[in-house]
């Protein structure tokens, strides 16, 4: 069975993109473009997402433009259901400090969280590692 | 065989147990779904069609979510089919205005 990823992206050439290289894997997208519509989809798919792909900024409601720093939530939430989440983020958008906090919840759970920058097949690749990890747990 | 899944509302309910009345046979099994569980019944029942009843652009939040639902699962799609259904007319090509002849829905579903 197809693994279910969920994306969280707002601009829709790199949802594309995100897509196209999930859909290469192997693996069923499920797109969202905002904190608010990730949830409603997470929501709505109790226990069925495998990994997520996560922008870091994005907005929290409705389409692009207002881009808060949102992928924080959507990491937190994967940490705290225990779902693998690699975060994938422009190069030079700011998101030294989101490194930083990551290394630091990194350390404290355990788990891997990896930072790509729009490299969707590489990004896809540390998912995989990491979901396989976890169905060996 | 082949399977459809269509996702209906209450109040499109009846029109979506018609068609699957009129669609299921030997080769086509055809499952009902609400709108709230369609991209759960989409990434379970695994169809290679989807009609998506209660189509209607720009009222997302209010009764008619079938463009939400439409959108939900084309992002979801991979070479699944997904047809929209509704009672105004849109030119998209994937679009059947309701009331339609079943014959034009089966051309839409293919063989």
């Amino acid at each position: 069975m197809k693994k279910i990823i969920l994306i969280v992206e707002d601009l829709p050439e790199e949802q594309t993109r995100a897509k196209e290289a999930v859909i290469a894997a192997g693996h069923r997208p499920v797109l969202a473009d905002n904190l608010k519509d990730a949830n409603r989809l997470w929501d709505s798919l109790v226990g069925k997402i495998d990994g997520i792909l996560t922008d870091l900024h994005f907005p929290q409601h409705g389409p692009a433009g207002d881009a808060a720093p949102s992928g924080i939530a959507i990491v937190l939430r994967a940490v705290a259901e225990n779902i693998p989440v690699v975060v994938c983020t422009s190069e030079g958008h700011g998101a030294d400090y989101f490194k930083t906090a990551v290394k630091s919840l990194e350390q404290i759970t355990g788990k891997a969280i990896p930072v790509e920058f729009k490299n969707y097949p590489v990004a896809l690749k540390w998912l995989e590692e990491i979901m396989e990890k976890e169905e060996k747990v | 065989m082949k399977k459809v899944l269509i996702v209906a509302s209450e109040m499109s309910s009846l029109l979506a147990q018609a068609m699957q009345h009129v669609l299921a046979d030997k080769k086509r099994k055809v499952v009902i779904c609400s709108h709230k569980q369609a991209l759960t019944s989409f990434i379970e029942e695994e169809p290679n069609t989807v009609i998506v009843l209660d189509y209607y652009e720009g009222l997302n939040d209010g009764q008619l979510v079938g463009e939400r639902t439409f959108n939900d699962l084309k992002a979801a799609a991979t070479d699944e089919k997904i047809i929209r259904c509704g009672l105004d007319s849109y030119g998209h090509a994937d679009y059947l205005k309701l009331p339609c002849d079943i014959e034009e829905l089966k051309i839409l579903l293919g063989k």
